[in-house]
Parts: C-alpha cells; sequence; structure tokens
C-alpha cells in the first residue's frame, strides 16, 4: 500500500502579515488537505486558490451560538469570506479548519473544494461549505489573504498531500 | 557414516518447509514471513529460521509466521525458511520468498481506489483489520442523485442516519433510524453534474467488536449556476461485526471516466 498524506508546505507567522503563501505546490499527489490556525486584527480572510480572478463559487452551513442555533445557507462569489471574523486573540479564540481540495491537478475538471472551519470571534460559529473553482487550470499555488488586516504572529497553516492507491 | 538423508544421532531429516509470502509487518524494519511447516519432523521437536538476503537477518518460531526484525528501511529483502529439531537435524532450505520491502510507517495509507465506469455501484472488499478508522474520498462527475454506504453487504434495517443540507437558498435536515442504508449525502438536493461533486466519510472504529460503526459525512457541489448544494451528516450501522467491505450506491447516473472512489486507512 503506497503511504500517503505528506506534509508539503507549512508557514507559521513569527510577526504580522498581510497574506500568507503556498506556491510550488507540487502536482504529483490526488488530494490537497490544508489544515489551518489563523487570527487578524479584525475583518473576514479570504483563501484565493489559483487566479483571484477565476470567480470561485462556494455556498455553505453555519452554526451560530449563543445568537442563533441551527443552520443557514450562504451563496458568494468569493472563496472564504467567512473563515476569520474578528479575532481577539490567537491564544483563546484562533479561527481553525480544515479544507480539502479534490481532484486539484486534474486539467479536465473543475476544482472541488469543502470545508469544516470554526470562527472564534465574540460568538462561537462552526462553519461547513463547499467550493468550486470552475478554471481547470491545475492549482498550483494558495494565498490567505487577510482582505486588508493583517494575520497575527503565531498563525500557521499546513498543506498536506494524499496519494490515492 | 552416516546415511545419507539420516541424521547420526536424531533420526532422519525433517521435510523442506514450503515459504509463503512475505510482507512487511507496518514497523518500517521488519517483516513478517509465512511458510507451510514440515510435513515429517523425525524425532524431537522443531523450530523454524527465517532468513533475509541481503544481510543475513534471522528470526525464528515454532510456527508460521516467523518475525524477522532489524532490516534496513527502503530495501527490498527475499527470506528462505529452515527447519531444525533439537537434535539439530535441519531440513532442506525453502525456496525464496516474494521481495517485500520494508517502508516507514505512516497513519494514513490508501488502501485501495477505484475507476470503474458504467457503473452505479462500487465495493471494497477485503478491507484489512489493522486500521483505526477509515475514510473514504469520493470525486464524481456525473449526476448522482443521492449517494448511499451499507457494510459487509448487509441489508438489514440496522442503519440510521441524519444530514443537514442546503442549496443555497434553503435549508432541510433529514434522518431516521432502523432503515437499510445510509445517506451520505442529504436527500432533499441531489449532488453532482459534470463540473464535479467531493464526498468525504470517515468510518470510525470499524474493527471494533465491542462497538457499532458510527460515520461522519461532508458532501457538495456547486457548478457556479443553480445546482448546487452542500451536506454535513452523521451515520450509524448497529452492529459491531469487523466491517471488511463496504459498497457505494448512487441512484443517479452510472459513472464516468475521471472519477474515482479512494478508500483510506488512519491508524
Amino acid at each position: 500500500m503506497a503511504a500517503t498524506y505528506e506534509l508539503l508546505k507549512s508557514a507559521s507567522l513569527t510577526s504580522s502579515a498581510s497574506s500568507i503563501s503556498l506556491s510550488s505546490i507540487p502536482q504529483t499527489y490526488t488530494d490537497l488537505v490544508l489544515v489551518f490556525s489563523t487570527a487578524q486584527t479584525s475583518a473576514f480572510g479570504q483563501v484565493f486558490m489559483g487566479s483571484t480572478s477565476s470567480n470561485p463559487v462556494q455556498i455553505g452551513l453555519t452554526a451560530n451560538s449563543p445568537t442563533s442555533a441551527g443552520y443557514t445557507a450562504y451563496s458568494t462569489t468569493q472563496w472564504a469570506p467567512f473563515f476569520n471574523s474578528n479575532v481577539g486573540d490567537l491564544t483563546s479564540r484562533p479561527t481553525q479548519g480544515i479544507i480539502n481540495i479534490f481532484s486539484y491537478c486534474n486539467p479536465t475538471s473543475a476544482k472541488n473544494v469543502i470545508w469544516l472551519n470554526q470562527v472564534g470571534n465574540n460568538n462561537l460559529r462552526a462553519v461547513f461549505s463547499v467550493s468550486e473553482n470552475a478554471d481547470s487550470t491545475d492549482l498550483t499555488s494558495i494565498v490567505f489573504d487577510g482582505n486588508g488586516q493583517q494575520f497575527l504572529a503565531g498563525t500557521r497553516v499546513r498543506l498536506y498531500g494524499i496519494l490515492r492507491a | 557414516m552416516p546415511i545419507i538423508g539420516i541424521a547420526s544421532s536424531g533420526g532422519m531429516k525433517p521435510t523442506t518447509p514450503v515459504i509463503g509470502t512475505a510482507t512487511d509487518n507496518g514497523t518500517g524494519t521488519g517483516v513478517s514471513v509465512a511458510f507451510t511447516p514440515s510435513t515429517y519432523i523425525g524425532k524431537g521437536t522443531i523450530n523454524y529460521t527465517a532468513t533475509s538476503s541481503p544481510g543475513g537477518l534471522t528470526g525464528s518460531s515454532s510456527s508460521s509466521p516467523i518475525t524477522v526484525s532489524g532490516l534496513t528501511t527502503g530495501t527490498p529483502y527475499t527470506f528462505t525458511v529452515v527447519g531444525t529439531t533439537n537434535y539439530g537435524v535441519s531440513s532442506g532450505t525453502s525456496a525464496a520468498s516474494n521481495s517485500v520491502t520494508p517502508i516507514t510507517p505512516t497513519s494514513f495509507d490508501s488502501i485501495a481506489t477505484t475507476t470503474t465506469t458504467g457503473v452505479s455501484n462500487w465495493t471494497f472488499s477485503s478491507i484489512p483489520s489493522t486500521y483505526t478508522h477509515l475514510q473514504l474520498r469520493l470525486f464524481m462527475t456525473t449526476g448522482l442523485g443521492n449517494v448511499y454506504l451499507r457494510f459487509n453487504g448487509s441489508t438489514g434495517t440496522l442503519y440510521g442516519y441524519s444530514n443537514v443540507e442546503t442549496n443555497g437558498t434553503a435549508s432541510a435536515s433529514t434522518g431516521t433510524n432502523s432503515t437499510d442504508r445510509i445517506y451520505i449525502n442529504g436527500t432533499n438536493y441531489n449532488i453532482g453534474n459534470s463540473t464535479g461533486a467531493a464526498l468525504l466519510v470517515n468510518i470510525y472504529n470499524y474493527a471494533n467488536t465491542n462497538t457499532n460503526t458510527y460515520i461522519t459525512n461532508q458532501a457538495g457541489y456547486y457548478d457556479g449556476g443553480a445546482n448546487r448544494m452542500v451536506s454535513f451528516g452523521y451515520g450509524l450501522w448497529q452492529s459491531t461485526a469487523v466491517i471488511d467491505s463496504l459498497t457505494i450506491t448512487t441512484s443517479g447516473s452510472t459513472a464516468v471516466a475521471g472519477q474515482s472512489l479512494a478508500l483510506y486507512g488512519i491508524k
């Protein structure tokens, strides 16, 4: 059986930064898994996979506590407008999540992404969503973008490659 | 002068053991060597020794299999087996085994992948019981309708599931108990079209005979237009049987080229 789940890229911030880039992603795996723990000074962050102009789409389910319970539907044209939201500090309320990117180097298909994350703002929020980037170009880079704000020191992003038999 | 085939004080030679399959034992430096014991031992008791090539490293046991340790990770080895009685009478040497290469152990292994097209159900069988959890990763490029799981071929009403889902403009939840399948997407909104759909299923403690089997599932697709859905759910199989096969079935179109269903083991 083939070994899989290899650590491909890792970034840990020692000082604030407006974005985090993972580039030169190897094209030798089947899927990618992105694990992140981030904090920002304010506002939402975004994740761009490949081109920032490729117009991906996304819908999601949200559990929002304590102000509401249950789920909510989203429709958007950005990759991850709700992966981060007014996070106060990295120690007590980081935003953490896992993003699964399927068939990222299959030139004949769109890029399908499903992710699960928690938003550590004043409320506790769990988000599950699916995205698709209609651009079939092989995915070679991923950018965490602070959307005009800064990611704080201690923010960590790790990218893994999954190889099927 | 000893007679050929007869030891001077220990009786006749044991018959030669028959080599079986050598397999990586998952430690990164060890191999398990299976063999069929001597059909005739002669006088006394017998112990078997497996010897590696290259290296001449050995392991011994009175029965199959024999573990040989201290091997070099990444190096291919073959093995032979010899039986020796407590009187010091040795059998002939078996034929060499298949070649096996110890690899660095990991906690996430690819077990099998199927890309079979033209069907609407797929079965993974002979699933090893050596992992803690299983993960299914499905990338599908056709209209799937709804997708469900069954274990060990069982169609009994021992399954249950609960899913929450949205199509971007509305939301719903579905679920039931004592049914004959686990839906791994919500059943209110069909999933998938030619632009692709992703499904991820975690199957927990599948080889633990003290507990039922539980799963969590995530699924979704979005083609940039009106076709979209995302679901998150939980499932249960009320059986303590070890899962050695699972079947994925769709109610929609049959599989087409470009999609795959991959099964992984997590330690």
